[in-house]
């Protein structure tokens, strides 16, 4: 009987619905076309595409990984090719595919973050904007938002007013309450949050006696970050109405199974990629597999039912 | 350029010099469509530490069989776990990846190659492929190591090039001093100067041939190596600064290299 069962992995994330909860994580999947050898790509649920400013962005000098135990710390410094180039390059590659593309958008400014948001409302194949609030990577950029609920309020309601598309507000751990930064920015109108961005790192060298990143302090991502994430997905869950996607550490489909557990209704994956590229499709079917096996037909049953006392 | 995640069996992984390896697998997807330059990410284990692929070049390609092979030294936890996989384990591979090495020219009559240390490992192709398609180049290797124990493949290499000087760091073979001070000491005494140039080694050796070469006008590729995150242009991790007149700016060296004209980097700032 289990291996008829029919399996339904859509979900619905507020104003989207996804054929399945599994999306690639900002940054770490290029802008789609960088894995579409190994990954077949309508397998994912969405792609979010790295970081987007108005102007091009050179990033971090070097070096700008180091690895940890189970994890990564990265300072790239969000180099990317500024919105320009995106849509005349980037973004042709995955709308000829009808790949789901949520666009991760940032800047100095709330009226950079407005401008970029103009730019890309009513854009075909962008079907959200996530909102980076929270990279720790550059002095200039989302730390001060991220960490700030007012300050993140505003950048939301200055985003919502620019544009009609969907909007994620990715969360950064680094806050006293991320409870409260996520109602923070409920109140202004996201549809959605994403949590975790990574956590701020850093790694020295005892020898040379100087730190391991050419911008000293980066974000650590990875394994070693799962248990943080999973207990910052189940407070927002818990203090907010609207849809949440879990990132952070994810390996394998238990993994994003814990993330669906404790009630975000997406998982992102992120910094496995690199380790092993065709993670998200062992973890769409390792879902599938898990729901044969335990007897469930739609995901969305197993969403959120984490008994607590 | 087709890239692959293949899973490539181990066919032998034995020690060829001192702490340095010599990895045969069978990958013939791969295989089949690396050229010389080119490198592969390998996992070394599907648990977490560490966490990141190892970028390895190839050493030899050897398309008909299906078989890469890799020559690599031991320098952290990656490697040393490496060199611990017996024979008939399954790596995961992924590649072919970055641009590759070049031809020189046509009419190009000399070529200079240069190998610091476990350098010498994304070589080998490269001569082979200039000595298949122009016979008449005249080619010499500059190979150089800390010390005789690390050498390897000589006979080999001696046999496939027209010329090759070995040197040592403490004189315990060869030349005594590094590749760059043999390079200037046959330019000094024998007065040539290559048309060409290839040149792969650390980084330090690397800033100073690039020197070199620029003082000289000699056209040349290098292959340099970095810290990588994932190996395919989408984490970005792998920049080395780039000359440039106003703001900062890098090239990436999994997707834009790991092959670069020497006088685009600001290998001041690399160190």
């Amino acid at each position: 009987m289990s291996a008829t069962l029919p399996i339904d992995l859509s979900v619905n994330l507020g104003p989207i619905k996804l054929k399945n909860p599994v999306m690639v994580a900002s940054g770490t999947f290029g802008y789609g076309r960088e894995y579409a050898d190994i990954v077949p790509l309508e397998c994912l649920g969405a792609v979010v595409v790295k970081g987007i400013s108005l102007k091009p962005r050179p990033g971090n000098p070097p070096p700008r990984l180091v690895e940890t135990p189970a994890g990564l710390i990265n300072a790239i410094g969000l180099e990317n090719v500024g919105i320009e180039t995106f849509l005349s390059d980037k973004l042709p590659f995955l709308r000829k595919r009808k790949i789901p593309t949520v666009v991760n958008i940032f800047g100095e400014t709330v009226e950079e973050y407005g401008e970029i948001a103009r730019r890309l409302d009513g854009v075909d194949g962008v079907v959200a904007l996530e909102i980076n609030i929270s990279c720790p990577n550059v002095k200039a950029g989302g730390v001060h938002f991220g960490t700030n609920p007012s300050m993140a309020s505003s950048l939301v309601k200055a985003v919502r007013a620019a544009t009609s598309l969907p909007i994620i507000t990715k969360l950064s751990p680094q806050v006293t309450s991320i409870a409260d930064m996520a109602k923070a920015v409920e109140d202004a109108g996201t549809d959605i949050i994403s949590c975790i961005n990574t956590v701020p790192a850093m790694a020295v060298n005892i020898y040379s006696r100087k730190p391991l990143l050419g911008n000293v302090i980066g974000g650590l991502s990875g394994p070693a970050i799962k248990p943080i994430a999973l207990r910052c997905v189940y407070e927002v869950v818990k203090s907010v109405g609207i849809p949440v996607i879990g990132i952070g550490g994810i390996a394998n489909a238990e993994d994003a199974l814990e993330f669906l557990l404790v009630g975000a209704r997406a998982v992102q994956i992120g910094t496995m990629n690199f380790a092993n590229p065709r993670v998200v499709i062992d973890v769409i079917e390792g879902i599938e597999n898990f729901m044969r096996l335990q007897n469930i037909s739609k995901i969305e049953d197993f969403i959120g039912t984490l008994k607590t006392l | 350029m087709r890239k692959y995640l293949e899973r490539a069996k181990i066919i032998r992984n034995l020690p060829l010099a001192s702490s340095i390896y010599h990895l045969e697998l069978y990958s013939p997807k791969i295989a089949n469509e690396a050229r010389a330059g080119q490198f592969v990410m390998l996992r070394v284990t599907e648990d977490f530490i560490p966490l990141l692929r190892r970028p390895f070049s190839l050493f030899r390609i050897r398309k008909e069989e299906g078989i890469l092979e890799i020559a690599y030294k031991i320098v952290g936890k990656g490697t040393g776990m490496l060199s611990k996989k017996p024979e008939g384990e399954y790596v995961d591979l992924l590649g072919p990846l970055g641009n590759g090495f070049r031809l020189p020219p046509p009419g190009t009559r000399d070529v200079w190659v240069l190998a610091g240390g476990i350098g010498i490992a994304a070589l080998r192709p490269l001569i082979e492929s200039i000595k298949g398609a122009m016979p008449e180049v005249n080619l010499t290797l500059y190979y150089g190591v800390k010390s005789s124990s690390e050498l390897f493949s000589i006979d080999d290499f001696s046999e496939m090039c027209d010329g090759l000087r070995c040197s040592t760091d403490d004189g315990s073979f060869g030349f005594c001093g590094n590749v760059l001070g043999c390079v200037i000491h046959d330019w000094e005494t024998l007065g040539t100067i290559p048309s060409y140039l290839y040149a792969c080694g650390p980084t330090v050796m690397l800033r100073h041939v690039a020197q070199w070469v620029i003082d000289h006008s000699i056209p040349s590729q290098f292959s340099l190596e970095s810290l990588m995150g994932c190996g395919v242009g989408a984490c970005l991790g792998c920049a080395v600064p780039k000359k440039s007149d106003g703001e900062p700016s890098y090239v990436h060296v999994c997707f834009e290299g790991p092959i670069f004209s020497p006088d685009i980097i600001q290998w001041e700032k690399l160190l």
